[in-house]
């Protein structure tokens, strides 16, 4: 599963052409907010050939296309039939916009709706189910604030209960769970924090605004060692009492049952890709 | 068809190129190119160029191209949104 997504402006020629040997598990070329009003259709025959020429090895390649009410929102959307785009990111998503996507996207590719406002919350269990192709929900703070009318703080807390409402859709929907940008590029620290709080929550993974942040979102939701080693020793314990017909047994002092034993589990899975030896 | 108005795509970031589109009364398309890697490439972005041109269509243009290092189809790209911004 991917844990980071790099938004990469298509206006930008420098930057499409490093995104291939950026460290980030996927790629979101960005044809709206990161572009300017009068650069939309150049950025838009820019990433064209770029897409046609470039090769973007094993990373998932993402459109964010303009809003479904844009003069902009179609030829987007076409350009996303390309082969070599794996998906779409829809902003403002809601029902509405959704439906146009839908309309003007035949054959529908895997979509990620960008929840930044407040009827968009409010429709997260239709949204959810309104496609098969609907396969993540990214958080928007940005926008949802703004939407709100409210200061967007570093905090966080204006957008807390959007936060929970999105990864609690997700999980109840089995979709990918993205965390909203953390906008100030230099604060690693402040961003490893918000990844892990954000991981906590039980999201997947981290939108990153620039290339530098990348590498501490992949940092901040790697597997304490400490926790692997007591997975581990959970795992083993369950299933060598499990063949003995219990189920339910104390170890160093901690119950253990069946949930804990699948949490351990799939720590031990995460440990496990990630490269670990268990 | 003939270029009647200015127009103009691209940057001057690394990896961009800055295309600009004039009408050129002697009828012809003439190139004109600036470019970090002029001795290198020269020749082969300003074939690019008219290649690009031509296949648009273009029969008359002032083309000035102030290169910062763009890739083939980064050049071809900035060529055709100049034309769109012509038409």
């Amino acid at each position: 599963m991917n844990r980071s997504y790099l938004f990469i402006p298509a206006s930008n020629a420098g930057m499409i052409l490093s995104s291939m040997i950026l460290e980030t598990d996927a790629i979101i070329f960005d044809l709206e907010d990161g572009v300017a009003l009068n650069q939309k259709e150049a950025a838009r025959t820019l990433l064209r050939n770029g897409l046609d020429t470039l090769d973007f090895l094993d990373k998932d390649i993402y459109v964010r296309v303009n809003a479904a009410d844009t003069v902009f929102f179609k030829e987007d959307v076409l350009l996303c039939q390309h082969p070599k785009v794996h998906g779409i990111v829809l902003p403002k998503a809601d029902m509405t916009s959704f439906l146009s996507l839908t309309k003007t996207l035949q054959p529908m590719k895997p979509t990620i709706l960008l929840i930044e406002s407040a009827l968009g919350v409010v429709q997260l269990p239709q949204l959810c189910q309104a496609s098969p192709h609907v396969i993540g929900l990214l958080l928007g703070g940005e926008d949802l604030s703004a939407d709100f009318g409210v200061e967007r703080t570093k905090e966080g807390h204006e957008i807390d209960l959007a936060r929970k409402l999105v990864v609690l859709h997700a999980k109840a929907f089995n979709l990918i769970a993205i965390d909203t940008p953390y906008v100030d590029i230099e604060d690693h620290q402040g961003l490893k924090k918000e990844v892990r709080y954000a991981a906590s929550l039980g999201y997947d993974a981290k939108v990153a605004i620039n290339p530098r942040q990348v590498e501490s979102i992949h940092q901040a939701l790697q597997v304490d060692p400490k926790k692997i080693e007591e997975a581990l020793s959970i795992v083993n314990a369950f299933e060598m009492n499990i063949t003995q017909g219990i189920g339910v047994f104390n170890l160093n002092g901690k119950m253990i049952d069946e949930p804990i034993y699948r949490k351990a589990k799939q720590v031990v899975i995460k440990a496990k890709k990630e490269g670990h030896q268990t | 068809m003939i270029i009647t108005k200015t127009s103009q795509a691209g940057t001057l970031e690394s990896n961009d190129i800055v295309v600009k589109l004039m009408p050129n009364p002697e009828g012809t398309i003439q190139i004109n190119l600036q470019s970090v890697v002029f001795k290198q490439f020269g020749k082969q972005i300003k074939a690019l160029a008219l290649q690009t041109l031509e296949n648009h269509g273009i029969t008359s243009c002032i083309c000035d191209l102030d290169d910062k290092g763009a890739l083939d189809y980064v050049i071809q790209a900035r060529i055709e949104s100049a034309i769109q911004r012509n038409l």
